[in-house]
């Protein structure tokens, strides 16, 4: 593949993680942003939402950074490996970052009858278990950095040969 | 396909079921608890049938001889998995008019509380229905007795005297653990009584 | 109801296995994603200036590197040594150097006495 063909593929898969990583989600608080003005009853103070709206932006842009070199990058080279295990290791930061705004507490409001109520579903435990999970990826990238330094040279001939 | 591409197949398998089944708990928990809570048979407390026993002599300060209830409750686990760490906490305000001895003459409603504390259940089997008691002794009132009123603050004239208002919160986790539920009611009518 | 009940047990079965292990990776993943925030929320939570730079320095860098190393052929500036690496596995493949060619063409003509491709004789 030319240099062309890996830029344009760097460029699609950085506008994919640009909106799925902060489009998305700052449209989503944003909007949650503007039901708290009007005084519904949501669980997020105005420095909460900032605050996630602020760290959601900026690892957003250096996961979809990493994007870009991870998917213009060769097939199984050391550079894409590399930039795949950063990019998985911000990306935790990331999701972490959603914990902050009390987004893993969703709360409720009950108008049962005459009496008023709440129900509060907490996720931290899955939080902690999908972390768990994950750790299982950023060993799969820590082992192909690893297995892309070591068959360096045969990865390099049968890429040339194609 | 290289031997070291082989193994890291397998850890994509692997993480791949792993996501899978965290995903698929997930989404049976939240399906099972729409069905626990779309019912309200699921999930009752029988304030209709609630046993209170109230007696004091009524002296300026008043003095309780005894105070103790019990609250008959339901918990059907409708959903596909076990029901774990079910603890109810149990909130009592007393209403009452209370006399305005120094004001404008008109007297007016004062709350209390009286009551606060917690019980822990048993696990409850998926498609089970746990039918317990909530009991309240002398002792668990503990401190929040010398929250009830003199009978000179009572204005008597008033039928009933006193009201009793009670918050439910229950806690539970569920989906194995994966999810913490805590549901609470506020302002509940259970029992309402007068000194004569 | 059947069904998803197979699934919740099937499913349950897998978590309730691995859960002790997953959990307890989980919470030192929480510790180091902590400890990194709070890095990152002392550092570096005032403005996003240094993110966006960040960005802009991965996406230039990115671009450079695949002109000057897109990975198919060898890069202009770090080819060297690339000639061993190709002399190398040449050697691996083996080829043998006295294959029968056609006298006229050049074809690999193996055992055969007429050359398939130009149709001389080969004695």
């Amino acid at each position: 593949m030319g240099p062309t063909i890996n830029i344009v593929k760097g460029t699609i898969f950085t506008i994919i993680y640009v909106c799925f990583t902060i489009i998305i989600p700052v449209v989503t608080f944003s909007l949650l942003r503007g039901y708290v003005v009007e005084g519904l009853p949501l669980d997020f103070t105005q420095e909460d939402l900032n605050n996630i709206i602020f760290w959601v932006t900026a690892l957003g842009l250096v996961i979809s950074g990493c994007a870009f070199f991870t998917h213009s990058s060769p097939k199984q080279s050391i550079r894409r490996g590399s930039f795949a295990l950063i990019q998985v290791l911000v990306n935790c930061l990331y999701l972490w970052s959603y914990k902050f705004s009390g987004a893993t507490e969703i709360i409720f409001d009950l108008d049962i009858g005459d009496n008023s109520g709440f129900l509060s579903l907490n996720l931290q435990q899955m939080v902690l278990v999908y972390l768990g999970i994950y750790f299982l990826t950023i060993v799969l990238k820590v082992y192909d950095v690893i297995d892309f330094t070591i068959n360096r040279e045969k990865i390099r001939y049968d890429r040339m040969k194609e | 396909m290289r031997p070291s591409r082989v193994f890291r197949w397998i850890i994509r398998i692997l993480i791949l079921v792993l996501t899978l089944s965290v995903t698929a708990v997930s989404f049976l928990g939240g399906f099972s608890a729409i069905m626990i809570l779309s019912n309200p048979d699921n999930i009752g407390f029988d304030t209709d049938n609630i046993e209170f026993n109230f007696d004091a002599n009524w002296t300026t300060p008043i003095e309780i001889n005894n105070i103790n209830f019990t609250l008959p409750f339901n918990f059907t686990n409708a959903g596909y998995f076990d029901l774990e760490d079910l603890k109810v906490s149990f909130q009592i305000g007393l209403l009452y008019w209370h006399v305005n001895l120094t004001g404008d003459g008109l007297n007016k409603t004062n709350f209390v509380k009286i009551y606060d504390n917690s019980t822990s259940f048993p696990t409850i089997k998926k498609g089970k229905t746990y039918y317990g008691n909530y009991t309240g002794t002398k002792s668990d009132f503990g401190n929040f007795l010398g929250n009830f009123p003199d009978y000179d603050e009572i204005d008597v004239i008033k039928d009933p005297d006193f009201e009793l208002y009670a918050n439910f919160t229950l806690s539970l986790t569920y989906s194995l653990g994966l999810h913490s539920i805590r549901l609470g009611i506020y302002n509940i009518s259970i029992y309402e009584f007068s000194v004569t | 109801m059947g069904f998803l009940e197979i699934l919740a047990d099937i499913f349950g079965a897998i978590l309730i296995f691995l859960k002790p292990i997953v959990e307890s990776i989980g919470e030192w993943m929480v510790d180091w994603i902590s400890a990194s925030m709070e890095f990152l929320k002392q550092n570096f939570s005032s403005e996003l200036t240094i993110y966006i730079v960040i960005f802009i320095i991965l996406i230039v860098s990115g671009v450079i590197i695949n002109i000057i190393w897109p990975g198919d052929r060898p890069g202009t500036i770090f080819s060297k040594g690339l000639d061993k690496i190709e002399e190398k596995f040449e050697e691996k493949l083996d080829i043998p150097n006295d294959i029968r060619r056609c006298k006229d063409c050049g074809n690999p003509i193996g055992d055969s006495r007429v050359c398939p491709l130009c149709g001389a004789e080969n004695d």
